[in-house]
C-alpha cells in the first residue's frame, strides 16, 4: 500500500498524466453539452408550397418537437430549402405540397392517383436519408389511414349512410393504442434507455483513454527503466510489474467510473466496478506484454497510435466494427464493452486475464536469461 | 583597401560562413531523419492500414445500395402464421427497404449468438399468438434485442425503425377497429365486415408496400459539396497526418539544449535551427505519405473503392492527390514540431501529440461528419488547422479554387513556425 | 573469510567481457577496483547486486551461496549504481520511504546513516531539484535501507564537489568501520588511497595492485 500510494503520487506529479486524467471529464462534459444543443446526425430542412396549409404546417411542427436523431430545420421558402441542400447545409429538403389534405384524399381513392404529396430533396442518396424517409411516411401515415378508412368506410362500407366527420373521427381514435410495439432491450434483459447519439460512443472512448493510460505507464516505466530507477525494484516479477502500472490505471478507472456515473450510461454500481476490476486488469496485462516487446520508448511511441486506431476500428466504438476475431480478441476495450449487456464477456475478460499473466511470464523467463531480479 | 571595404568584405565573409554552417546544420538534420526514415514509414503503413480500416467501416454503414452494409435482424418466433409470414416476405423481397435491412429468419440460440459476434444489430422475438393479439387491439410487444449498444448508426436505426412500426401498425388498428365499430353501429352483419377487415388490411399492406410513391426524390448532384465517400477520404487522410506527428517524438523532443547553445554560440541562432530543423522534418512526412500514397496507387485496382468525385481511382488519381495535399502537409508538420517543442521528454511528446490529433480530428469532422455537431461546435472544428485541412482536402477533390483554403493554411504554417522559434528562444536564453 | 567470489564469467554475443573474477574479504574491509572504460567494472557489480546473471561462477557469504538462495540479494548486497535510481516527481523523503518505515527513517535521520549523509539539509526538496551530490547521498542512503553487509559503488563521487565527496567517504569510513565491505569502482586516484586493498581489471580478470601514488604507473598498468 505504501508503495501503491507513493507510486501513485509520483505520477499524480507528472503534468502529461494529469492531463489525460483531466480530459475524462472535460470529456463528459463536452458529450453533455453537446447532447443538449439542437443538432442530428442528419438535417433535414422542412419547407411547404402552401404557407397556410394546415396539415402541413401541422406535420412540420410535429416533425420539428419530435426526439430523434433528425435536426428538423425550417425554410421559409421552397427555393430556400433547395438551396440549403444545394450548399450542403442541409442534407434534404422536404417539401410539403399544397394542399396536402385534398392530395391525400386524392391518393387513396379509388384508382390510386399515387401522385406524390412530398418532395424530397437530397444531393446524393445513402442509408442515412433511406431512413429518414421512413420518417417521413411515419408521420404522414396517421392521415393516410385516416384517409383510406375514411374513404372504404364511406364508399365501400356504408355508402348510403350520411355520415359526420365527427362520426368518423370518433370511431376512429375509439381504439386508439398508446404502448409501443417494439420493446428494445438488451442481451441481459434491461431496456435500451434513450441516449443521444453523441453519448452513444461515450463508453467506448473512455475505454480508448484508459488503455491510453495502460500504454502511457508503460512508456513511464520503459523511460525510468533506462534512467536506472528499478535498481533496486522486482523487475521480474509479473505482479510487480502489473502493479506498477495499476497505479496509473487505477485512477483512470476511477475517472472513468466517476465519468459514467454522471452519464447516462450507467448500469449498476457493482456490475460497474467489476467491469472495471477486470478490465484494468486486461489493460494492464495488455500494455505490459506491448512494453516487453517493443522495448524502448521510441518503439512503443511509434506504436500507440497504430494500436488505439485498431482499437477505434475494430472495437465497437463508432461501429459495429468488422468481423475480425482474431484482432478483436486481443484487445481489452473489445470485452470490456460488449460485457456491459453481454455477460458471457466477463468469462472472456478472466481467460484474457490469466492468459496473459502466462504470457508474460514467459516473456520474462525469455528475458531472465541474461537478467535477474534482487528479489 | 579602406574600412568600409573591409567591413564589406568582412561581412560577406561572415555571411558565406553563416551560410555553409547552416547548410551544414541543415545536412544534418537531413541525414539524421533519413536514417530513421525506413522505420517511419513502416509506422506510416501501419497507420494507413489502421486509418482505412476505421474508415472502411464507418463508410460501409453509410453507403447506399449494394455496397452498403444493411442492417441485419433476426426474426424468431413462431411465424407460421399467414399474416406475419406474408409480412415478412414482403419486407424482404418487395419492400424498399431491402435495401438498408435484412431479415433472417433463425431460432433464438442461434440469434443470440450471432447478435452476440456483431453478425446481427438486433432480432426480434415474436411472441406466440402475436397477431391475435394484434387483431384483438391487445398489441402485444414483440422484444427487439439489440447488441452491446456501443456503437455505430445500428442502435439508432432501430429505435428509429421501432418506432415507426409501431406507428404503422398502431395507425392500421385505428383505421380497422374503427371500421368495424362503425359497422356494427349501423348493423352490418359480421361476416360482412370481416371481409371488410380483410380488404382494408390489404389496403393498407399495399399502401405501406407502395410507400415510396408519396414522395418525388430530386437528386441534385454534388456540385457544390462533397460526396460522403470524398468527405471521409479528405477526413481520415488529415486524421492520419495530425497522428503522423508522433513519429517526430524521437528526433525532436529534446530535453538537452546543450546542442542548441552550442549551435547559437556559434552563429546558428534559434530561427535557423528552427527551419533546418523544420525543412528536415518536412522532408521525411512528405516522403512518407508520398510513399504511402504511391503503394496505395498501385494496389487501387483491387481496392473496392468508389468515390464520386474521382471518375477513377488509379495510381496517378491518388499520387496527385497527395501531392496536391503538401500545402497541409507543410502546416501539420510545422504543428508537430511546435508540439515536440513544447515538452521535453518522449512520453509527454507522444501523449501530446495523441490527443492533439483527436481531439482535432474529432472536432473537425474526421471521425464523427461536422454536421452532427451544433452549430458551434461546427465554427470551432472549421477555424481549427485541422478543420482548415479538411476544406483544403475538400476542395482539392473536388478540383475547385484552393486559394480560400490556402491563405488560412499559410497564415497557420507561419504562426507553428512562428511559435516554435519563440519557444526555442526562450530556452535558449534561459 | 565472509566474502568469497570464485571464477565469475560473462559474455555479451560472444564477446568475453568477464573471464574469471575471484576475489575474497573479510569484514570491514574496503576493494577498490580500477579500469579503463569499458573493461567490465560496472558488468562485475551488476552481477554481484543481482542484476545481471553470470555465465558461470559463484557467490558466497558467510558459507551461503548468494545465487541460489532465494531472496539474499537484497539482504546481503545494497548497491549505488552510477545513475541516480531516484522518481524524480517525488521529494527525497517520499524516495526514502520506499524502502524505510516511517520508525526507521526518523530514526536514521535523527542519529544514524542519513543524518551522517546529511540528508536531513534537503529532506523535503524534489528530487528533480537537486544537485548530483545530493542526488547521489540520497541514493546511497536508499540503498542502504536494508543494512546489508556488502556495499557496491560504482563511481560514488565521480563529478562531486569536494565538500560532497568528504561527506560520503565520512560515511562509508563509518560503515566500513561497523563491519561492512565495501567494492567500490572508481577512475578517482584519490579514493584508492581508501581502500584496503585494490584490484585492476584487465582482459576480463582481477590483478592486485599496489599503489604508491605513482599514478602514470598505474596509467601503464592499465
Amino acid at each position: 500500500m505504501k508503495w501503491f500510494y507513493l507510486l501513485n503520487k509520483r505520477l499524480l506529479k507528472k503534468i502529461s498524466f494529469l492531463i489525460l486524467l483531466g480530459c475524462i471529464p472535460l470529456l463528459v462534459i463536452g458529450v453533455n453539452l453537446m447532447s443538449g444543443q439542437d443538432s442530428g446526425m442528419l438535417r433535414i430542412v422542412l419547407a411547404g408550397e402552401g404557407r397556410e396549409d394546415e396539415l402541413a404546417v401541422r406535420v412540420m411542427e410535429e416533425l420539428k418537437e419530435q426526439d430523434s436523431m433528425i435536426q428538423f430545420l425550417m425554410a421559409d421558402s421552397v427555393r430556400e430549402a433547395e438551396d440549403m441542400v444545394a450548399r450542403g447545409q442541409a442534407d434534404g429538403a422536404w417539401v410539403f405540397r399544397e394542399d396536402l389534405q385534398e392530395r391525400i384524399e386524392e391518393y387513396t381513392a379509388d384508382g390510386w392517383k399515387r401522385e406524390p404529396v412530398v418532395t424530397v430533396v437530397e444531393r446524393e442518396d445513402n442509408v442515412l436519408l433511406q431512413m429518414s424517409r421512413e420518417k417521413l411516411l411515419g408521420v404522414l401515415y396517421d392521415s393516410f389511414t385516416y384517409s383510406i378508412y375514411r374513404h372504404y368506410v364511406t364508399v365501400e362500407l356504408l355508402p348510403k349512410e350520411q355520415l359526420s366527420e365527427e362520426v368518423l373521427l370518433e370511431h376512429y381514435l375509439k381504439t386508439d393504442v398508446e404502448n409501443d410495439l417494439l420493446e428494445l432491450k438488451y442481451l441481459d434483459g434491461t431496456t435500451v434507455g434513450h441516449t443521444s447519439y453523441f453519448a452513444l460512443p461515450l463508453r467506448g472512448m473512455l475505454a480508448l483513454a484508459v488503455a491510453l493510460c495502460g500504454l502511457a505507464c508503460s512508456l513511464y516505466y520503459l523511460q525510468e527503466e533506462a534512467r536506472g530507477t528499478f535498481v533496486w525494484f522486482p523487475v521480474k516479477s509479473v505482479i510487480w510489474n502489473w502493479a506498477y502500472l495499476l497505479t496509473g490505471l487505477v485512477d483512470v478507472g476511477l475517472a472513468v467510473l466517476a465519468a459514467l456515473a454522471l452519464s447516462d450510461r450507467f448500469t449498476t454500481w457493482w456490475m460497474e466496478l467489476l467491469l472495471m476490476a477486470l478490465f484494468l486488469l486486461m489493460t494492464a496485462g495488455f500494455s505490459d506484454v506491448l512494453r516487453r516487446i517493443c522495448g524502448s520508448v521510441n518503439r512503443l511511441g511509434a506504436l500507440i497510435p497504430v494500436v488505439l486506431l485498431v482499437m477505434l476500428g475494430v472495437c465497437p466504438i463508432f461501429t459495429n466494427g468488422p468481423q475480425l476475431p482474431a484482432v478483436q480478441l486481443l484487445l481489452p476495450p473489445y470485452y470490456y464493452l460488449k460485457a456491459v449487456h453481454g455477460n458471457v464477456y466477463l468469462i472472456g475478460m478472466v481467460v484474457y486475464i490469466i492468459l496473459i499473466f502466462l504470457i508474460d511470464y514467459l516473456l520474462i523467463r525469455l528475458h531472465a536469461r541474461h537478467w535477474r531480479s534482487r528479489k | 583597401m579602406s574600412m568600409t571595404e573591409m567591413s564589406a568584405g568582412l561581412l560577406e565573409g561572415c555571411s558565406m560562413e553563416r551560410a555553409r554552417k547552416t547548410g551544414k546544420y541543415l545536412e544534418l538534420q537531413i541525414k539524421r531523419v533519413l536514417r530513421f526514415f525506413p522505420t517511419v514509414l513502416l509506422i506510416t503503413l501501419l497507420m494507413g492500414v489502421a486509418v482505412t480500416l476505421v474508415g472502411g467501416q464507418i463508410l460501409a454503414e453509410k453507403l447506399s445500395g449494394e455496397k452498403q452494409k444493411k442492417l441485419a435482424i433476426g426474426v424468431v418466433g413462431d411465424t407460421s402464421d399467414s399474416y406475419l409470414g406474408i409480412g415478412i416476405y414482403a419486407l424482404k423481397q418487395l419492400d424498399s427497404s431491402r435495401f438498408a435491412m435484412e431479415l433472417l429468419e433463425m431460432d433464438e440460440a442461434q440469434a443470440k449468438r450471432q447478435l452476440l459476434a456483431g453478425e446481427l444489430n438486433a432480432y426480434l422475438v415474436v411472441p406466440d399468438g402475436f397477431v391475435d393479439s394484434v387483431v384483438s387491439g391487445e398489441n402485444k410487444s414483440i422484444a427487439c434485442y439489440t447488441g452491446t449498444g456501443q456503437a455505430g448508426l445500428g442502435v439508432m436505426a432501430v429505435r428509429e425503425f421501432a418506432q415507426v412500426v409501431s406507428e404503422l401498425v398502431v395507425k392500421s388498428q385505428n383505421g380497422i377497429y374503427g371500421m368495424q365499430s362503425i359497422g356494427r353501429e349501423y348493423g352490418r352483419e359480421e361476416d360482412v365486415y370481416w371481409d371488410a377487415t380483410n380488404e382494408l388490411n390489404l389496403r393498407y399492406i399495399d399502401f405501406v408496400l407502395s410507400r415510396t410513391d408519396i414522395y418525388e426524390l430530386e437528386t441534385l448532384g454534388l456540385s457544390k459539396g462533397l460526396s460522403m465517400q470524398g468527405y471521409y477520404v479528405c477526413g481520415f487522410v488529415v486524421l492520419l497526418l495530425l497522428i503522423w506527428g508522433v513519429n517526430g517524438c524521437p528526433l525532436f523532443v529534446r530535453r538537452d539544449m546543450s546542442m542548441a547553445n552550442l549551435l547559437a554560440a556559434d552563429g546558428l541562432g534559434p530561427l535557423v535551427q528552427v527551419l533546418c530543423e523544420y525543412a528536415a522534418y518536412l522532408l521525411m512526412m512528405a516522403a512518407s505519405l508520398l510513399c504511402v500514397a504511391a503503394l496505395l496507387g498501385g494496389v487501387s485496382e483491387f481496392l473496392e473503392l468508389s468515390i464520386p468525385e474521382w471518375k477513377e481511382i488509379n495510381f496517378s488519381v491518388i499520387f496527385s492527390f497527395a501531392v496536391k495535399l503538401l500545402p497541409v502537409t507543410a502546416m501539420l508538420t510545422a504543428m508537430a514540431l511546435l508540439g515536440h517543442e513544447l515538452v521535453t521528454d518522449c512520453v509527454s511528446g507522444v501523449l501530446l501529440q495523441f490527443f492533439v490529433a483527436i481531439v482535432f480530428g474529432y472536432l473537425s469532422g474526421c471521425l464523427y461528419p461536422s454536421s452532427f455537431f451544433p452549430q458551434a461546435v461546427q465554427r470551432i472544428g472549421a477555424i481549427l488547422p485541422s478543420g482548415v485541412a479538411v476544406e483544403y482536402g475538400a476542395r482539392c477533390m473536388k478540383e475547385a479554387s484552393v486559394w480560400g483554403a490556402l491563405l488560412p493554411t499559410l497564415i497557420y504554417l507561419l504562426l507553428f513556425l512562428a511559435g516554435t522559434w519563440l519557444l526555442r528562444r526562450r530556452k535558449l536564453q534561459k | 573469510m565472509d566474502l568469497e567470489v570464485s571464477h565469475i564469467k560473462k559474455s555479451f554475443k560472444s564477446k568475453l567481457v568477464l573471464q574469471d573474477i575471484t576475489f575474497s574479504a573479510r569484514k570491514g574491509t574496503c576493494i577498490g577496483i580500477l579500469g579503463g572504460n569499458g573493461c567490465g567494472k560496472t558488468t562485475l557489480l551488476s552481477i554481484l547486486a543481482g542484476i545481471l546473471k553470470g555465465d558461470g561462477g559463484s557467490f558466497f557469504w558467510q558459507g551461503k551461496n548468494v545465487f541460489e538462495e532465494k531472496g539474499m540479494f537484497s539482504q546481503v548486497v545494497g548497491y549505488v549504481p552510477q545513475g541516480t535510481p531516484l522518481f524524480e516527481e517525488l521529494t527525497a523523503k517520499d524516495n526514502l520511504l520506499l524502502w524505510y518505515n516511517r520508525k526507521a527513517l526518523r530514526e536514521e535521520l535523527d542519529d544514524g546513516v542519513l543524518a551522517l549523509l546529511h540528508i536531513n539539509d534537503f529532506l523535503h526538496m524534489p528530487v528533480s531539484r537537486m544537485s548530483v551530490g545530493m542526488k547521489k547521498r540520497l541514493s546511497i542512503g536508499c540503498a542502504v535501507a536494508g543494512k546489508q553487509p556488502v556495499l557496491l559503488l560504482d563511481e560514488p563521487t565521480a563529478a562531486l564537489d569536494l565538500e560532497c565527496k568528504q561527506q560520503i567517504w565520512d560515511y562509508l569510513t563509518d560503515y566500513q568501520h561497523r563491519g561492512g565491505i565495501i567494492l567500490l569502482v572508481t577512475h578517482d586516484v584519490n579514493e584508492i588511497e581508501h581502500c584496503d586493498r585494490c584490484y585492476l581489471m584487465k582482459d576480463g580478470r582481477l590483478e592486485k595492485y599496489e599503489y604508491d601514488g605513482d599514478v602514470r604507473r598505474l596509467v601503464r598498468r592499465l
